[in-house]
């Protein structure tokens, strides 16, 4: 069972809200899903190596060739808030 | 109740590549804020990141260093956290499988000899720079994608100075390898410490507290000395130690808290879907092994058995990389070894001391020192000129045998101009020839002095005092 | 438009009959009559496609296949000035600055982008209802979905705005909705074309194929865009590419094809089956040689997928944030506001749904029963995929178990709306390429001949492709908005 506190909890690492109302049908909801998802628990995967590319590829590497981009300022006028060159937002208080 | 200390370092550097590590942004300090970035370095949508080999050779060769397995199949992984400085929202690091594991570092307390154990060396990418004003934060992402290494020690330091000698051997270490400037001061070497005490023989490891934003040795030392003492009081208090995070205040020279650790922080690590798995053959082990310069240890071989200098001295000019490739260079260009190393480590370093100054930031190239000691040992310049003479190229930068001819400072060892003066000398001052013949060894000073006086002290002393000695054997 | 097909196109661009002015303003044309029926494009590029077109008459070359011809994009992915949404409100108003290697190809090879294609957001479902602007409609009925999540990319082609269009297929995204509107779509393999500039729904999954009203076309535009890519370290070495073109009258005589035995039962309706087996027996009459064969492993590949997918979307998502570009919430008193609100606002119900599975999947305590469970089960598709393919040159089935179903109709369970991708998800796991190909139509809509080869081997999947249309035909059959 995923209980509507743990919802809450996977909410706030994803950074998203869920009023009280929408959380009710919501975990129901996940719930259900999530159910789903456990019909998995029964395939016996013993020893079996994962898959986490579906290509043979390994040691692909770039040289290290600086290139500068000159795409500071249309960057930068992207940006919601800019100051100084600098991406501005909200203080971060934590340090 | 007695307690156990247990200490555990994880120390960040930053690797001296040209280019990011995922993108190919330079790699340069110092520049205007957000000109070394693009769309990869913003997270911009559908940017994919492409690794710098360099980077991973890089991270090889300390671990190579550092005497660890190196992890022949390793791959990348995504640890998911949110700050406006980490642009994609998750870092690209290496959990499951690093590039290296089960290395150590040699620590030396009170006349013995430790291992330190070396848990696991990860290739990550650095984040961008927050500053900080009263109601807004600023983002610089010249940083972001800085390569970086992160050393994870074991718990297996039981004290501060076993710490201090760790993070200064480390240092040593990864410095001789070239791959980074290590420097504490420029965050180009970043330590977190963790402590934790336990009471003797206990099995399991205690809480412990960790504590970041140090940066110096002689703070990590401090801070680990002061956290050792106050959990030591909490405890005895029958208080309990929380899972915390502190930071070093260097003005109340204390530790203090920043913020309870709660399992707030879920990483949800999950291997790097844009990015292939790397594998390490043989070939690249050899190619790293085969460009990895010569680490202190050597040095101190060569120069003690092939250069026949002291284990002192040896030991005191591989303290650091740029001393000791001074020492080579200028040796290679046909200074003498002894002379060069009580220049390096008397003049040099007192100069560089009082002038708050690196090695490579004054003046002085190996060229001139060479030049100098060349000079001596061939006797065109006087040792108390010789002084004279490195103070200026040390401050000037001024080319050593020019400055010599320019300011006529070369001395006379011309027998034949001498020997004349000689003469004059002893004929004029017959009473100093008689007290030198009655014992008196004074005497030979005082005529020294007068030919001294004549030259501007540009005659070759020893070879005056030879001419003065056979003169006055024949009268 | 008077013309069926790029070819034909082409060759009247060629020949001088009409000029690339003529054929934008005439695709502007049709675009505006049938947009407001089958809502297709979310923004459209029409002052400097015209422009571009006069500067390409002026030069006169036509020689290039995509040479003044009209196509349009998916909006998932990046053009550099034109806005890309991923039809989504947090990028509403986001004005790439770089543009997509499968853009700048197209663009290379004298092709005009006309506009960027309605989706699911951020490509997620299966029926463009997901997007945060319009729905797409059916071309052959308008009461019904388009498919998704590339339904513009296919709706536009079906109803004949463009000829060719730009999708991506993550789970099935391109060969759904070219299955629901009777044109072909093709997912090459995963590696054959570059991601860069794509915009991420889930890294390991995600592809970019084309869509065309017929083989030959597909074949031109994916000699176009695929070829590795330097900026995508997924993307294959240039030895696993070849001619597409090359085999494609080559007939199916000798083929080994097997026909995917569970594809044909649980949940598949029984006229769809039928039409399979329909097709097995023409090709067989070709000289093709047919058998069952079965991949034990594919009933799981539905949750398999939904938890890789968005266990890696829930990563890729998370830089939304308001900080640097897109949307940005006006409801924020600090920084934790900022990113909650700005996200909540500006993702969809059905992204949220993925981005919080993805979460729970990779969180601590979950992450070995649920993430690191399902890429287990990955290896057994895949293995059960190497197996059948060391006998079979192809593998045919159907590309979806129905025809395309109502607006609105699946709205309300997200777990049907999630089976009805299981015949197309496998494919994405294993890193195949696979068609959809027109093969009928069952209640008066169009149907899909699923055709799967082995990895980089979309030359012969094009081969049989090209032999079963000229023997039946169904593509020229148009939707009425098209005639
Ligand atoms: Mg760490
Ligand atoms: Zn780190």
């Amino acid at each position: 069972m995923v209980t509507k506190e743990e919802v809450k909890k996977i909410a706030t690492l994803a950074k998203l809200k869920y009023s009280d109302k929408e959380l009710e049908k919501f975990s129901n909801q996940f719930q259900k899903i999530i159910n789903y998802f456990d019909t998995l628990a029964k395939v016996d995967t013993k020893g079996v190596k994962p898959t986490y590319q579906s290509n043979d590829l390994y040691n692909i590497f770039r040289d290290d060739i600086p290139i500068v981009s000159q795409e500071r300022e249309a960057l930068l006028k992207n940006a919601p808030t800019v100051k100084n060159n600098l991406i501005q937002v909200p203080a971060i208080i934590e340090e | 109740m007695n307690f156990e200390t247990v200490i555990g370092l994880e120390v960040h550097v930053e690797l001296k590549t040209k280019s990011k590590i995922f993108s190919p942004s330079p790699v340069d300090y110092g520049a205007e804020p957000n000109i070394n970035t693009n769309v990869i370095d913003w997270a911009y949508p559908g940017v994919l990141p492409v690794p710098n080999r360099k980077a991973y050779s890089m991270g090889l060769m300390v671990a190579m260093a550092l005497h660890m397995e190196i992890n022949r199949d390793s791959f990348f992984d995504r640890k998911n956290y949110v700050y406006p400085d980490n642009t994609k929202s998750y870092q690209i690091t290496q959990n499951y499988f690093p590039l290296a594991h089960d290395g150590y570092i040699e620590v030396n307390v009170a006349g013995k000899t430790k291992k330190i154990g070396i848990e696991e060396i990860h290739v990550e990418e650095d984040a961008g720079k927050n500053t900080h004003e009263k109601n807004y934060s600023y983002v610089d992402l010249n940083r972001q994608g800085t390569p970086l290494i992160e050393i994870v020690s074991k718990p297996e330091m039981s004290s501060p100075e076993e710490a201090y000698q760790y993070l200064e051997n480390l240092r040593k270490i990864v410095q001789f390898t070239g791959v980074s400037d290590v420097k504490m001061e420029e965050g180009s070497m970043r330590v977190d410490c963790n402590l934790s005490l336990r009471p003797y023989g206990a099995d399991h490891l205690g809480t412990k507290a960790e504590i970041k934003n140090i940066n110096s040795f002689n703070y990590a030392r401090e801070a680990l000395t002061f956290e050792q003492k106050r959990q030591a009081e909490a405890l005895r208090r029958g208080e309990q130690i929380h899972l915390q995070t502190r930071r070093w205040d260097e003005s109340t020279k204390s530790t203090i808290l920043m913020r309870l650790k709660e399992g707030s922080s879920d990483y949800r690590f999950v291997p790097e879907p844009d990015i292939p798995p790397i594998h390490i053959d043989q070939n690249w082990i050899d190619e790293v092994k085969a460009s990895m310069p010569e680490s202190p240890k050597d040095r101190i071989n060569r120069y003690t058995k092939d250069l026949s200098l002291s284990e002192y001295d040896a030991n005191v000019l591989t303290q650091t990389k740029e001393m000791s490739d001074f020492f080579d260079q200028t040796v290679n260009l046909g200074a003498d070894p002894k002379q060069t190393a009580n220049y390096l480590m008397g003049d040099v370093s007192g100069y560089l001391n009082s002038e708050h100054l690196d090695l490579l930031d004054s003046k002085l190239t190996p060229e001139n020192l060479a030049d100098m000691i060349k000079m001596i040992t061939k006797g065109t310049i006087s040792s108390k000129i010789a002084k004279k003479v490195l103070k200026e190229t040390m401050e000037s930068g001024v080319e050593v045998n020019s400055y010599v001819k320019e300011n006529k400072l070369a001395q006379n060892s011309n027998a034949e101009e001498l020997l004349p003066m000689v003469k004059e000398l002893l004929d004029q001052n017959q009473k100093s020839v008689d007290d030198f013949k009655n014992g008196k060894d004074r005497a030979i000073k005082f005529l020294m002095g007068q030919i001294m006086k004549q030259t501007k002290g540009k005659a070759n002393p020893q070879m005056v005092n030879q001419l003065i000695l056979k003169e006055i054997k024949k009268r | 438009m008077n013309f069926n097909s790029l070819t034909d196109l082409h060759q009247a661009l060629k020949n001088k009959e009409i000029s690339a002015q003529e054929v934008v303003k005439q695709t502007f044309a049709e675009i505006k009559e049938k947009e407001p029926k089958i809502a297709a494009f979310i923004s459209l590029n029409e002052e400097s496609s015209l422009k571009y077109a006069g500067e390409i008459d002026e030069k006169g070359d036509f020689s290039n296949f995509l040479t003044g011809i009209p196509l349009a994009i998916k909006d998932n992915i990046v053009t550099n000035g034109i806005t890309t949404t991923a039809a989504s409100k947090i990028l509403e108003n986001f004005v790439p600055i770089y543009d997509a290697t499968v853009v700048k190809k197209l663009k290379n090879a004298g092709a005009i982008v006309t506009g960027k294609l309605n989706m699911d957001e951020f490509a997620m479902g299966s029926s463009t209802e997901t997007s945060a602007f319009k729905i797409t409609k059916n071309a052959w009925d308008q009461t019904k979905v388009p498919g998704g999540s590339s339904g513009g990319s296919a709706a536009a082609v079906a109803s004949r705005q463009v000829l060719g269009s730009l999708g991506t297929d993550t789970g099935g995204s391109i060969r759904q909705p070219a299955a629901f509107n009777g044109v072909v779509g093709l997912k090459p393999t995963y590696g054959a074309v570059s991601r860069w500039g794509v915009i991420a729904f889930a890294s390991s999954l995600d592809q970019v194929g084309p869509i065309t009203t017929n083989v030959e076309d597909n074949a031109h535009l994916l000699n176009v865009i695929a070829g590795h890519d330097e900026k995508d370290a997924t993307s294959a070495n240039e030895s696993c590419f070849s001619d597409y073109l090359e085999d494609l009258n080559k007939g199916v005589k000798n083929l080994k094809i097997g026909i995917i035995k569970d594809y044909l039962t649980e949940g598949v309706m029984p006229k769809v089956a039928e039409s399979v087996k329909n097709a097995a027996t023409i090709l067989e009459k070709a000289g093709a040689k047919i058998e069952e064969v079965s991949l034990p492993n594919i009933k799981y590949a539905v949750p398999t997928y939904y938890i890789i997918a968005s266990s890696e979307a829930s990563t890729n998502l998370q830089r939304y944030d308001g900080i640097r570009y897109g949307y940005r919430t006006p409801n924020y008193h600090n920084l934790e506001e900022l990113y909650v609100n700005t996200r909540t606002e500006g993702f969809g119900e059905e992204v949220k749904r993925r981005i919080m599975l993805g979460t729970f999947s990779l969180s601590t305590g979950f992450y070995e029963a649920y993430f690191k469970k399902a890429a287990q089960i990955r290896t057994l598709i895949t293995n059960d995929f190497k197996r059948v393919f060391a006998n079979y040159d192809l593998l045919i089935g159907p590309t979806t178990p129905t025809p395309a179903f109502g607006i609105g109709s699946k709205n309300d369970d997200p777990l049907q709306m999630y089976a009805n991708d299981i015949l197309t998800i496998p494919v994405n796991l294993a890193g195949l390429p696979a068609m959809s190909l027109p093969n009928g139509f069952v209640d008066g809509l169009p149907i899909g001949l699923q055709i799967i080869g082995k990895r980089f081997d979309e030359k012969t999947i094009y081969r049989l492709a090209k032999f079963y249309e000229d023997e039946t035909k169904f593509y020229q059959q148009k939707p009425e908005i098209a005639r």
